[in-house]
């Protein structure tokens, strides 16, 4: 796993070097300059990104019939990409929060909204995680290019399917989620997104092992 | 006495919507180059493939160094190479040895792949996409070739490359098998690379494996005779393969030349290549 995990790495380096940097900065002058710190948190979605589009270079290296032949399990190959992303989204995460933070003292805020911060991240985190855990298995089963609209078509279906629940309750009578919420305290609702990015995690653990039972059947 | 195998098909079948592979008995014997030949979309890729593991078969059974290509401890002991199936463009000779040595562990040689780097002529900080087509085969081999396997798998290895590169990549082969342990099976449409180096030669038609023969034995046995058509009544049965009528007379792809040139002393019958083989075969087909 370890030559999977560098092979991927590297060719999100030698890909994507410029691009990211770019990215850095201009989200950087662009928070500075607009007071736009929920730009940084679009980090993490960028950084599951690189990882998402390896697969895109896979496809059009042939990587899968080789990697076949070399001494590589099934499970092995599904599992460096999911640790990968897994890590460039907790890179992504983890330089969004030093960013922001980072924008908050050039601009004489302090610590204040470190919380603040740090629930933005947890939250997109939480969001990135089930995206890519929705986009992984169907970029395995349909190809990575076919997949982008299958995995826009879902999430979809998720917000859509999200915003009924919230209606329905709403017209049963039932708001005490969104009306708890509301009511929170900072330290409570860092708990609930928190909880959400555990939820996320969870839901990445699951799309691993439905991408490697894809994986397995594939042919090349 | 019983050959010893590296590798064999054994009634391998492979369907796919519009083709269908085998059911095909190949050998590769220890020691051996076996070349497989056959006309675009005859299968060959499809049987190296099911060889080396990317791909299981429908039917029959796949013998590889002793195991199934299913075992990655097996398949540690191959090098593949296939014309199109490689690492992304964008990384270096250098990344591509590193991240092979974390595949393969122990078992990847760093100083040997860098000397095939360094024999080849190959910058190893330079991105692939730079490299020409001759120069990423040559990047392959010495991707296939680091772990010291026993096997090599080649699909198409010399295809677009100039003669003097192809000539490069023929010497290496023949030194790998300097090992009587090494066996390679290629593919390749340049059949006489095959002439060249091959033990034995293997033609895929449609699907079939139409022969595996030693290819002297081939090259000796099958002839391209040129008489008139009533001649060709006079050969024993079973020799002419098919014929081609021209202006001048016809043309006849005979398979036991000793017995033709016995039954027609004064016809002219010249060894036939293998493209003349594969070329009557098709025709034969057609009809």
């Amino acid at each position: 796993m370890k030559g999977l995990l560098y092979k991927d790495n590297a060719t999100i380096l030698t890909s994507y070097k410029k691009n990211a940097l770019l990215v850095v900065i201009l989200y950087t002058a662009m928070a500075v300059m607009l007071e736009m710190n929920f730009l940084f948190f679009a980090m993490v979605f960028l950084c599951g990104m690189y990882t998402l589009s390896t697969l895109s270079f896979d496809e059009f290296s042939h990587w899968d019939a080789y990697a076949r032949t070399l001494p590589l399990s099934p499970g092995a190959v599904v599992g460096a990409k999911y640790l990968l992303g897994l890590l460039w989204m907790l890179g992504g995460f983890g330089v969004a929060l030093a960013l922001a933070t980072g924008t908050d003292l050039v601009r004489g805020l302090g610590l204040a909204a470190l919380g603040e911060n740090l629930m933005g991240c947890l939250a997109a985190l939480a969001v990135v995680l089930v995206y890519y855990g929705v986009s992984f298995p169907l970029s395995y089963r349909m190809g990575a290019t076919q997949a982008r609209s299958a995995v826009l078509l879902v999430m979809a279906a998720l917000a859509l399917g999200i915003f009924a629940v919230v209606t329905l309750l709403d017209k049963q009578g039932i708001s005490a989620p969104l009306e708890g919420l509301q009511a929170a305290t900072p330290a409570h609702l860092l708990g609930v997104v928190a909880g959400a990015a555990v939820l996320g995690a969870l839901c990445y653990l699951a799309s691993w092992r439905i991408s490697t039972a894809i994986y397995r059947r594939k042919e090349f | 006495m019983k050959t010893k195998l590296s590798a064999a098909l054994c009634g391998i079948q492979k369907h796919y919507p519009g083709f269908a592979l085998g059911p095909v008995d190949l050998q590769i014997p220890a020691g051996a180059i076996v070349g497989l030949v056959g006309e675009n979309g005859a299968g060959k890729t499809t049987a190296l493939k099911i060889l080396c593991g990317v791909n299981p078969a429908d039917g029959g059974r796949v013998e590889l160094l002793g195991g199934s290509p299913g075992d990655p401890a097996i398949r540690a002991r191959v090098g593949v190479v296939f014309e199109d199936a490689y690492f992304y463009e964008s990384l270096t000779a250098a990344q591509i040895g590193r991240a092979m040595g974390g595949i393969f562990g122990p078992r990847w040689d760093g100083e040997l792949y860098d000397g095939y780097l360094h024999r080849f002529g190959l910058e190893p900080r330079k991105k692939v996409k730079a490299y020409s087509r001759g120069m990423r085969m040559k990047l392959s081999l010495a991707t296939a070739l680091a772990h010291r396997p026993e096997l090599l798998v080649l699909d198409e290895p010399t295809a677009g490359l100039d003669p003097v590169v192809r000539g490069e990549i023929l010497d290496l082969f023949l030194d790998f098998i300097q090992d009587e342990g090494h066996s390679i099976i290629l593919s390749s449409h340049i059949t006489g690379d095959l002439e060249q180096v091959a033990d034995s030669i293997a033609y895929l038609h449609h699907g079939q494996l139409l022969f595996q023969e030693d290819k002297d034995r081939l090259l000796e046995e099958y002839g391209l005779l040129r008489c008139a058509r009533a001649d060709l009544d006079k050969l024993p049965a079973g020799c002419a393969v098919f014929t081609r009528q021209g202006a001048f007379g016809c043309e006849t792809l005979v398979k036991g030349r000793g017995a033709v040139q016995a039954a027609l002393p004064g016809a002219v019958c010249d060894p036939a290549t293998i493209d003349d083989i594969m070329r009557f075969y098709s025709g034969r087909d057609r009809q």
